[in-house]
C-alpha cells in the first residue's frame, strides 16, 4: 500500500510540476503560435524577484504575488518593444526570444552573482502511510489542481476568456466582430509572462536560486506544450497528466536521467502519430461522442 | 532601397556599440566602417591577423625583466564560484612574490584569460598562452574534465603544469603536478570517521559524471576494507534540481549515513529538499561540500547541519596559518564570499613552482621538474606543513575532519597529519621520476593481486 | 539551364575571391598559432553552413546541427580508437559523416513525416540536443564501453589521432588546407544546388509548404533529405573539431554550441554562405578577444546580436551590405549607359 502511496505522490509531483511550468508558455503559444523560448529565463526572474520580496520582509504568499506581477509586468515591456513586431514570424519569434534568453541569464549573473541565498519553505512536512511529505510540495499540487478550474472559469465565463478563444480560433473574424486582436495578443503575453513568475516563486524556496535555474524548466515545459498541441487548457492539463504519469513512474523505476529520456522519447512519438497532440486527440474524440449522440438521436 | 540600406547601417552599428561595450582593448578594428565596407575591410583584417597576434602579445620568457606565468581560471560560468577564489589566491601569491623581490630577481607577469567554464576554451586559451604568450609554466583548471582537455597539449608541447584542485586521484605525468588532495587522502577519514559514529551501512548519490563514479569506487573499495555495506546508489545528471524520488529511495534503503557528491548549482538543490523531507534524517558526508562551493553560506540553516567534510584547509580553520591566509585574502579580496580548500590548493602550488625555480635558478621546464622530482617541503602555507613528492607528483598535507554546526559554521574535529597519497605510487608501482606514461589511471586499472597498506 | 549562365559579378562573388584568396595565402605569412587558430574558426563556418542549407534554403529552423556535430566527432573518436591503425582515420572520418546523415535522417523522417509545424521543430530539435548532451555526460560509468573505447561521460575522451595519410599526419598548415577546402567546396555545392531543381524546390517549401505541396513537391520527402544532408555536413566539422584538438566532450553539444551557428547564419545572411563565412569570422575571433580579456559580457553581446539582427535587418548584416552594394552599383551603370546612350 505504500508502495502505492508513494508511486502516486511520484506522478502527482511529476504532473504538479509539469502544469505550472508549462501552463504560461502554453498560454501564450496557443494564442500566438509563439514559443517564448526564454520562458525559464522568466521563471528564473519570477523566482529572484520572490526571493528578494520575501527576504525584504514579505511574507511568502505576498512575495510570490509580487513575483508573478513583475514577470508579468516585464512581459508587457518586452511585448511592447520586441514581440509586437514578430506576431505573424513566429520563427523569428524564436530567435528573438532565444537572444532575449542569453540577454536575461547572463545578465543576472552580472547583476546579482552567481547565488542567491534561498527563502526556506514553510510549514514541515507530514507523514502518510509510512513516509513523510513535505506539506508545502502537497501545496504546490493541490495549486497545480486549482490552475486548470480557474482557467475553465475564465474561459467559459468572462468577457475577457470568450474573446481570447474567439482569437485564438479565428483571429481575422474576431478582429472584424470588433475585437482588438493587438491589445489581446499583449494582454496574453503579460499573462503568460506572469504565470511563468508564478512558477518561478512557487518552485523559489525548493531549489537553489542561480540565474541558470530558468533551464531545469525549459525542456520539460517545451515537451508539455509540443505534446499538449494548441489548446492552453485541455492540452496542458491532459499533457501534464500523461507526461506526469510516465516521468514519475519511469524516474521511480529507473533514474531521473531516464525519466527526462522518456519524456522526449514520448514527445517525438507523439508527434509522429498526434500531430495536434493531445488537443486533437481530445477534440476528435469529442466529436465522435457528438456524432455518436446525434445519430442515436435521429434513430429514436 | 534607401531604408533597407538604413536600417542595415542602424542594425550594424548599433551591434558595434554593444560588441565594443563588452570589449576592454583591440578588436575594435571596424568601428568606423559602414556595413557595405565591413566585408572588404575584414579580408585584409584577416590577412593581418597574423601579424597583429604576433605583435599583440609576444614576448619571451625572461626577457625585458619578467616571467611569464600562465593560468586558467573559470571566473565566469558554472564554475565560477570556485574559479574566482583560485584566481584570488593566485593573484595574492603572485603578488607577495613580487613584493618580496620577485622571482630571479625578476617580477612575475601573470596572463589569465577567462576559461568561461568552457572546455573548448581551455583548450584554446592553453594553445594561446603555449604558442603566443610563451609562458614559462601554467597552472589551472578546477573540473576534471577541463584539466583532461589540456593534459594532453601540455604534453605536446611539453609545458609545465600544475593542476591545483582536488580531484579523483590517478594521473601520471610527467609535465603534471597535481597539488590538491586525492580520495586516499580525503574518503579514507571520513570513511573511518562516520563509520565510528554513525553505523557501517551507508548509502551514496552522487553527480553522474566521472567524479562521482570515482569517488563512489573508491569509498566502495575503502569501505569494504572497513567492513562497510552499501545499501544503495544513484547517479543523478547534472541538471537535475527535483530530488524528491531520489530522496524517497535514500529513506526506504535506511542507511547510517549518506555520502553526497552532487556538484554544481542546479544540483544544491537537494540539501534544501532533504532537510524539509522529514526529521530524524541520516547525516551527510562529503569530501568537498561546503569547502569549495559554500553551501553552507549560501542556504540558510539547518540544510547542512550535521554534515559532515574533510579537507586541507577552509576560512573557519583555526590553526595560525589558515587563519592568516584568510586574513590576507580578505583583505586583499574584500568582495569575495568565501575562501575555501581551492583557494589554499592554488596559493600552495604556485610557492611550489616558485621555491623549484628558486633553486635550480631557472625557468627551464625540464630543470624545474627535474628539482621538483627531488621533492619539495614548504613550511607556512596557509594547510601548514606540505610536502612535494617527486615519485607521484603529489603532496602530503595536513588533513581535517569538520562538521557543520545548527548555525552554519564548520568545526574542525579531528586532524590526520601530513597525510600521504600513496595510491598512485605504492599501489600502482608509478614512479614519474624514471617513467612517465602520460595517462590518467583509474581504480578498475589495479592489479588484482595490489596491497592497500595498512589504514 | 542555360550552359551559357554566366557567372554574375555581384558583391557577393567578389567577396568570395578576395576571401578564399586571402586565405590560401595565409599561412604562408602568419604564425603558426595564428593557423591553427583560423582553422578552428573555419570549422565553425563548416557548422554555420549546415544552418544555411536547412534554416536558409529550406526555412528548417534547427537547433540539432550541434547535436550532430558532437555525435560526429564521437563517431570518429570511437572509430579511430577502435580501428588503432591511423591510415584508416580517413575511413573513420566517412563513416561518421555517413552517421551524422543517417541519424539526421531517422530523426527528420519522424519529424517532417509527421507534419511537426515550424516552432515545434526548434523546441524539438532543442530537446533532442540537450538530451543528447545529457546522456552523454552521464556515461562516465566504466561500463559504457564501445569496443575498446570508454566514453568517460563528462571528461570526454581525449587523445584522439589527427587525420592521417598513410604515415603522415595531417596536421597545422596541412589540416588547415584541407578545411579550408572543404568550406570552398561546400560553398560551390550550395551555389550550384541554387540553381538546380532541387534549389528551387527547397525555396519554395521555404516560402510556403502548403502551397508547394499542393504544387506537387513531395515536402516531407525534400525536407528529410535536406535535414539529412545538414547532419552529415554538421558531422563532418564535428570530425574536424575533434582531429584538431584530439579531443571530444559532451559540452560540445550544449546550449551554447548549439546557439552560436545559429547567430552566425541569423546575422551573416542564412541564405549566403559567403556572408555567413564573413560574419563567422568576424565574430569567432571577437569573442576570443573578449574571453582573454575576461569579460562577463560575451552571452549579453550575442543575444542581443540576436535580436538587433533578427528585428532590423532579418537577412543578415552582411548579406544587406551585399545587396546594398549591389542595388548601388546597378543604379551606377544604369546612369552610366543612359548618358553613353545620349551621347
Amino acid at each position: 500500500m505504500n508502495t502505492f502511496i508513494v508511486s502516486l505522490y511520484q506522478v502527482l509531483d511529476s504532473f504538479a510540476f509539469l502544469m505550472i511550468a508549462a501552463i504560461g508558455l502554453s498560454i501564450i503559444y496557443g494564442m500566438m503560435g509563439i514559443i517564448n523560448m526564454a520562458h525559464g529565463e522568466f521563471i528564473m526572474l519570477g523566482a529572484y524577484i520572490t526571493t528578494l520580496a520575501a527576504r525584504w520582509g514579505l511574507p511568502l504568499g505576498a512575495a510570490i504575488l509580487a513575483g508573478s506581477l513583475g514577470v508579468a509586468i516585464f512581459g508587457g515591456v518586452i511585448d511592447r518593444l520586441l514581440m509586437c513586431r514578430l506576431y505573424n514570424r513566429p520563427l523569428d519569434s524564436i530567435a528573438v526570444t532565444w537572444g532575449l534568453s542569453l540577454i536575461l541569464s547572463q545578465g543576472m549573473l552580472i547583476l546579482m552573482g552567481p547565488t542567491l541565498p534561498v527563502v526556506t519553505a514553510p510549514f514541515g512536512h507530514v507523514a502518510i502511510g509510512g513516509s513523510t511529505y513535505q506539506v508545502y510540495r502537497l501545496i504546490i499540487i493541490g495549486i497545480a489542481f486549482v490552475i486548470p478550474v480557474i482557467l475553465y472559469y475564465v474561459f467559459s465565463a468572462t468577457r475577457f476568456g470568450i474573446e481570447s478563444r474567439a482569437t485564438m480560433q479565428r483571429p481575422e473574424s474576431a478582429g472584424m466582430l470588433g475585437i482588438n486582436t493587438k491589445k489581446m495578443y499583449a494582454i496574453t503575453f503579460m499573462v503568460g509572462s506572469g504565470l511563468a513568475g508564478f512558477a518561478g516563486g512557487l518552485y523559489a524556496p525548493t531549489m537553489t536560486i542561480a540565474p541558470t535555474m530558468g533551464q531545469s524548466f525549459q525542456m520539460q515545459s517545451f515537451v508539455t506544450v509540443v505534446v499538449g498541441g494548441v489548446n492552453p487548457l485541455v492540452g496542458t492539463v491532459t499533457s501534464a497528466g500523461f507526461l506526469g504519469v510516465v516521468q514519475g513512474l519511469v524516474s521511480m523505476a529507473l533514474t531521473s536521467f531516464f525519466g527526462r529520456m522518456a519524456l522526449l522519447l514520448v514527445a517525438i512519438l507523439v508527434l509522429r502519430m498526434l500531430p495536434g497532440g493531445m488537443s486533437l486527440l481530445v477534440e476528435r474524440i469529442h466529436e465522435r461522442r457528438m456524432e455518436g449522440k446525434q445519430a442515436n438521436e435521429k434513430n429514436r | 532601397m534607401k531604408k533597407r540600406n538604413r536600417k542595415a547601417l542602424v542594425a550594424a552599428g548599433m551591434a558595434m556599440a554593444v560588441m565594443l561595450s563588452g570589449c576592454g582593448s583591440n578588436s575594435g578594428q571596424a568601428q568606423n566602417q559602414t556595413a557595405a565596407q565591413e566585408a572588404q575591410t575584414q579580408q585584409a583584417a584577416s590577412g593581418n591577423a597574423g601579424n597583429e597576434a604576433a605583435k599583440e602579445t609576444a614576448g619571451n620568457p625572461g626577457d625585458g625583466g619578467t616571467i611569464k606565468l600562465g593560468g586558467l581560471y573559470d571566473r565566469t560560468g558554472d564554475f565560477a564560484l570556485v574559479g574566482v577564489q583560485k584566481y584570488n589566491a593566485a593573484q595574492l601569491a603572485i603578488s607577495e612574490i613580487n613584493e618580496a623581490g620577485g622571482l630571479l630577481g625578476k617580477q612575475i607577469e601573470f596572463v589569465a584569460p577567462d576559461t568561461q567554464s568552457d572546455n573548448t576554451r581551455y583548450q584554446e586559451m592553453a594553445r594561446k598562452l603555449i604558442l603566443e604568450d610563451k609562458v614559462v609554466a601554467i597552472h589551472g583548471a578546477m573540473s576534471s574534465a577541463s584539466r583532461e582537455a589540456i593534459r594532453p597539449i601540455m604534453e605536446e608541447n611539453k609545458m609545465l603544469y600544475f593542476y591545483n584542485n582536488q580531484y579523483e586521484g590517478g594521473v601520471a605525468s610527467h609535465y603534471t603536478f597535481c597539488t590538491g588532495a586525492v580520495p586516499e587522502q580525503q574518503v579514507v577519514p571520513m570513511m573511518k570517521d562516520m563509520i565510528e559514529k554513525y553505523g557501517n551501512k551507508y548509502y551514496f548519490i552522487g553527480a553522474d559524471y566521472n567524479v562521482g563514479y570515482g569517488t563512489f569506487a573508491w569509498a566502495e573499495f575503502i569501505g569494504n576494507g572497513l567492513g562497510a555495506e552499501c545499501v544503495g546508489k544513484e547517479f543523478v545528471p547534472l541538471s537535475v534540481s527535483q530530488y524528491a524520488s531520489s530522496i524517497d529511495k535514500i529513506k526506504a534503503a535506511n542507511p547510517d549515513f549518506v555520502i553526497v557528491h552532487l556538484t554544481g548549482v542546479t544540483q544544491s538543490s537537494f540539501f534544501g529538499q532533504w532537510n524539509a523531507s522529514g526529521s530524524d534524517l541520516p547525516p551527510l558526508c562529503s569530501t568537498f561540500l561546503m569547502v569549495q562551493g559554500y553551501e553552507h553560506k549560501r542556504f540558510d540553516p539547518p540544510a547542512l547541519a550535521g554534515t559532515f567534510v574533510t579537507t586541507a584547509y577552509t576560512e573557519e580553520l583555526e590553526t595560525p596559518e589558515a587563519k592568516e591566509f584568510t586574513e590576507k585574502m580578505y583583505k586583499m579580496f574584500p568582495d569575495m564570499e568565501y575562501v575555501g580548500m581551492e583557494a589554499e590548493s592554488e596559493y600552495t602550488g604556485i610557492y611550489l613552482w616558485a621555491e623549484a625555480v628558486k633553486r635550480c635558478g631557472t625557468t627551464d621546464v625540464e630543470t624545474v621538474i627535474a628539482e621538483m622530482e627531488k621533492g619539495i617541503t614548504l613550511e607556512g602555507m596557509p594547510c601548514g606543513k606540505v610536502v612535494l613528492l617527486g615519485d607521484s607528483h603529489q603532496c602530503v598535507k595536513d588533513i581535517w575532519s569538520m562538521h557543520c554546526d545548527e548555525n552554519h559554521n564548520l568545526v574542525a574535529d579531528t586532524c590526520y597529519p601530513q597525510s600521504v597519497p600513496f595510491w598512485l605510487s605504492e599501489v600502482m608501482g608509478v614512479d614519474l621520476r624514471k617513467e612517465a606514461p602520460n595517462v590518467e589511471l583509474s581504480l578498475d586499472e589495479m592489479p588484482a593481486d595490489a596491497k592497500m597498506p595498512e589504514m | 539551364m542555360k550552359k551559357t549562365d554566366k557567372i554574375r559579378w555581384d558583391s557577393s562573388m567578389v567577396a568570395t575571391v578576395v576571401f578564399f584568396g586571402v586565405l590560401s595565402v595565409y599561412p604562408l605569412f602568419a604564425s603558426g598559432f595564428s593557423v591553427l587558430n583560423l582553422t578552428s574558426f573555419m570549422y565553425q563556418m563548416l557548422l554555420a553552413a549546415s544552418l544555411v542549407l536547412t534554416w536558409g534554403y529550406c526555412g528548417l529552423f534547427s537547433f540539432a546541427q550541434a547535436a550532430f556535430y558532437g555525435l560526429g566527432g564521437y563517431c570518429y573518436g570511437i572509430i579511430a580508437l577502435n580501428l588503432q591503425q591511423n591510415a584508416l582515420t580517413p575511413l573513420a572520418m566517412v563513416l561518421s559523416v555517413l552517421f551524422g546523415f543517417a541519424v539526421a535522417g531517422i530523426f527528420g523522417y519522424f519529424l517532417f513525416y509527421g507534419k511537426v509545424n515550424d516552432s515545434f521543430l526548434g523546441v524539438i530539435t532543442l530537446c533532442f540536443t540537450l538530451i543528447g548532451e545529457t546522456f552523454l555526460q552521464q556515461t562516465a560509468d566504466p561500463k559504457w564501453k564501445i569496443g575498446k573505447v570508454a566514453l568517460n561521460g563528462f571528461n570526454g575522451i581525449n587523445k584522439i589521432p589527427p587525420l592521417t595519410i598513410g604515415n603522415y599526419p595531417v596536421t597545422g598548415t596541412a589540416f588547415y588546407y584541407v578545411v579550408l577546402a572543404t568550406i570552398l567546396i561546400v560553398l560551390v555545392a550550395f551555389k550550384v544546388i541554387e540553381k538546380h531543381s532541387m534549389g528551387y524546390a527547397m525555396f519554395a517549401l521555404r516560402e510556403n509548404t502548403h502551397r508547394s505541396s499542393l504544387l506537387g513537391y513531395d515536402a516531407s520527402k525534400i525536407k528529410t533529405l535536406v535535414f539529412a544532408a545538414g547532419g552529415g555536413i554538421a558531422a563532418l566539422a564535428g570530425v574536424y573539431y575533434t582531429m584538431w584538438g584530439g579531443y571530444i566532450v559532451p559540452t560540445s553539444m550544449n546550449m551554447t554550441s548549439a546557439t552560436v551557428p545559429i547567430v552566425l547564419a541569423a546575422a551573416g545572411g542564412r541564405k549566403n554562405p559567403i556572408a555567413v563565412y564573413l560574419f563567422a569570422l568576424i565574430y569567432l575571433k571577437f569573442a576570443q578577444a573578449m574571453a582573454a580579456n575576461g569579460t562577463q559580457y560575451a552571452y549579453v553581446v550575442l543575444g542581443a546580436i540576436l535580436i538587433l539582427v533578427v528585428l532590423l535587418v532579418p537577412n543578415g548584416i552582411i548579406d544587406t551590405g551585399f545587396q546594398a552594394i549591389d542595388g548601388f552599383a546597378g543604379r551606377l551603370r544604369q546612369k552610366g549607359s543612359k548618358e553613353g546612350g545620349r551621347g
